[in-house]
């Protein structure tokens, strides 16, 4: 991937393409975690698409490419939800019940829901799309210990928030 | 410690995993976030913009660098303080023709907004367009921003015309720009406004500006021509010409019987009796019009008293008229009809866009083609870029999937490196 990148960022339009290629899945599914429903979402890949091609020559090291991009969407993610929140009440609520079935898992999203976002966002990244301590670490641009400490915290907070909701704790 | 939290966390993975991907979709939005970004680039690259509001195809020449010519440097020893513009405009003979007689006004005025002051250094204006020089210092809040001039009249209405300006880049903390407007009447008005928009942030910097349109009136030298030359066939007609102090006009208009369809001429010229040469507009607007009636720019002499003066060309890029439309089938890409002399290569269609690569020795670069139909022949355009590396230019032209049809898509080719050639001269004055 290492050359693909080189080569995209020296101008080459089908190495990119093909980066794009291999990361679609993963940026579709995270922006639908974060946005909700498949229009946006994909809006989400396009926008991805405009904002890594013009920026391509800032890519310093091609090894964290994909930890690149993953920010540029999460920022482009933040964004949206902003003006989201300003502009509708709760609609999240009814398509979560659509996209989920069991109730388990509306359950633990409506706990994260209450958390702080950055704490909600690792949760998502490490659980939910699988990223690596290392990615995250990279992706924050803070030390890895750093990362591990906030994801204790995180699943300790969420673990209150769940035992609240009458999730009674194992005796 | 965590496990139980850890498995609650993973089953909702699979959810994800689950989740129906759309993928002809997000192909298409890579796509179209790629073509929107080479567009922007490509603004980005080329230092020139252009806002086009007359209702006809215009021919840009552009250019990136700005030379100085020794001839240049000579003139700058004359005119103490004018060094600055006379490099701006250093590729025209005429503009500094202009500038040496004085026929340039000083302005000096600065406005300042949010650190950032702008200065209405000089301009030089006629019946026909106004060229204004100016510069912005300073450090701006934000990173990327733009300057967009405009004029209006006193009540506030724009005066229309077509503007090419450049970006403002603030590298060096300092930027020397120059705007030209083109006015699509003569305009008479003793008084405009002069306005550059800051962007994002919405700022307008307004410089009042007092004209003499009566002056201007006065300035301009007329030949009736009315000569029709025949070059391979095809038959030319020089209407007038036109000698302004800022450019000169020449009208045309190619017999509608004609065989090809003439793009441009590669070489037209004004020449005096004693061989000094007066060509086409090198940065601007160089031709207006796209069928049989046509007008041409060529910088001014009108400062100079020439005894005769002389119309002369030898090339122009012409193409027989039923090789003008390229018919590609979409589903396949086959080239189903259009030149086969490898000038056009590689074509291929995908969702959105019509891709070709261009086989060009010529070092000018200009686009090959405009319009793109459907098969009934209605318009489909949406917009064309193209991008160039490893000496390999690809164009993509953008077409409208909803208005697609059955059968092929329709290229129009509105310019092509195939010449023709005579040694044209005749005599105007």
């Amino acid at each position: 991937m290492k050359d693909l990148v080189m080569r995209a960022v020296n101008g080459d339009d089908a190495a990119f393409t093909e980066l794009m290629d291999r990361h679609k899945i993963q940026l579709y599914k995270m922006a639908y975690s974060y946005l909700r429903n498949e229009d946006d979402a994909v809006e989400a890949l396009q926008e991805v698409t405009f904002r890594a091609y013009r920026a391509l020559k800032k890519v310093k090291n091609p090894d964290f490419f994909s930890t690149w991009l993953i920010r540029i969407l999460l920022n482009y993610c933040m964004d949206v939800q902003k003006t989201k929140k300003r502009m509708v009440v709760d609609a999240g609520k009814i398509e979560q019940a659509a996209v989920y079935q069991n109730h388990e898992s509306i359950e633990i999203e409506q706990a994260m829901k209450e958390m702080e976002t950055k704490q909600r966002e690792l949760l998502e990244l490490k659980y939910f799309h699988e990223l690596k301590i290392t990615e995250i670490a990279e992706l924050w641009q803070c030390p890895e210990g750093t990362v591990k400490t906030r994801l204790y915290k995180a699943l300790k907070i969420l673990k209150g928030k769940l035992e609240a909701k009458g999730d009674a704790p194992h005796v | 410690m965590y496990e139980k939290e850890e498995k609650k966390l993973r089953t909702i993975k699979q959810n994800y995993d689950e989740l129906d991907i759309p993928v002809e979709r997000l192909d298409n939005a890579i796509q179209l976030g790629m073509t929107k970004a080479r567009q922007t680039a490509r603004h980005k690259w080329k230092p020139w913009l252009i806002s086009v509001s007359m209702a006809a195809i215009l021919i840009l020449s552009l250019l990136t660098a700005i030379r100085v010519s020794p001839a240049v440097a000579s003139y700058v020893s004359i005119l103490p303080g004018m060094e600055k513009i006379i490099e701006r405009i250093s590729t025209d003979k005429g503009l500094i023709d202009a500038v040496n007689h004085n026929y340039i006004q000083e302005v000096g005025v600065t406005d300042e907004y949010e650190g950032l002051k702008v200065t209405v250094d000089s301009l030089i204006v006629d019946e026909q367009q106004m060229k204004v020089f100016y510069s912005v210092e300073g450090t701006p809040k934000k990173d990327e921003f733009q300057i967009i001039p405009s004029l209006q009249t006193l009540d506030g209405n724009d005066l229309e015309a077509s503007t090419t300006f450049a970006d403002a880049n603030l590298e060096g903390g300092k930027a020397e720009l120059e705007a030209t407007f083109y006015f699509n009447e003569p305009h008479r008005e003793k008084e405009l406004k002069l306005l550059l928009t800051l962007n994002p942030q919405k700022h307008t910097f307004m410089f009042p500006l007092k004209l003499d349109p009566v002056a201007y009136e006065k300035q301009k030298k007329s030949y009736p021509v009315n000569k029709t030359v025949e070059v391979e066939g095809q038959k030319i007609t020089f209407k007038n010409i036109t000698t302004y102090p800022l450019r000169t006009v020449i009208e045309v208009e190619f017999d509608p019987d004609n065989t090809k369809k003439l793009f441009t001429f590669e070489d037209l010229r004004i020449v005096n009796e004693q061989g000094a040469v007066w060509s086409g507009i090198k940065n601007g607007i160089t031709a207006l019009g796209e069928n049989d009636k046509r007008t041409f720019y060529l910088e001014s002499n009108y400062f100079q008293e020439p005894e005769h003066l002389y119309l002369t060309f030898t090339t122009i890029r012409a193409l027989d008229k039923d090789q003008l439309l390229i018919k590609i089938d979409p589903k396949t890409g086959e080239l189903l009809q259009g030149p086969r002399d490898h000038v056009i290569y590689d074509v291929r269609v995908n969702k959105s866009e019509v891709i070709y690569k261009v086989n060009m020795d010529s070092e000018l670069r200009y686009e090959l083609t405009s319009r793109i139909q459907n098969a009934k022949g209605e318009d489909i355009y949406g917009g064309s870029t193209s991008t160039h590396y490893s000496e390999v230019q690809e164009v993509f032209v953008r077409y409208d999937r909803k208005k697609l049809v059955p059968g092929p898509v329709i290229l129009e080719i509105s310019d092509y490196p195939t010449v023709i050639k005579k040694n044209v001269k005749f005599k105007i004055k």
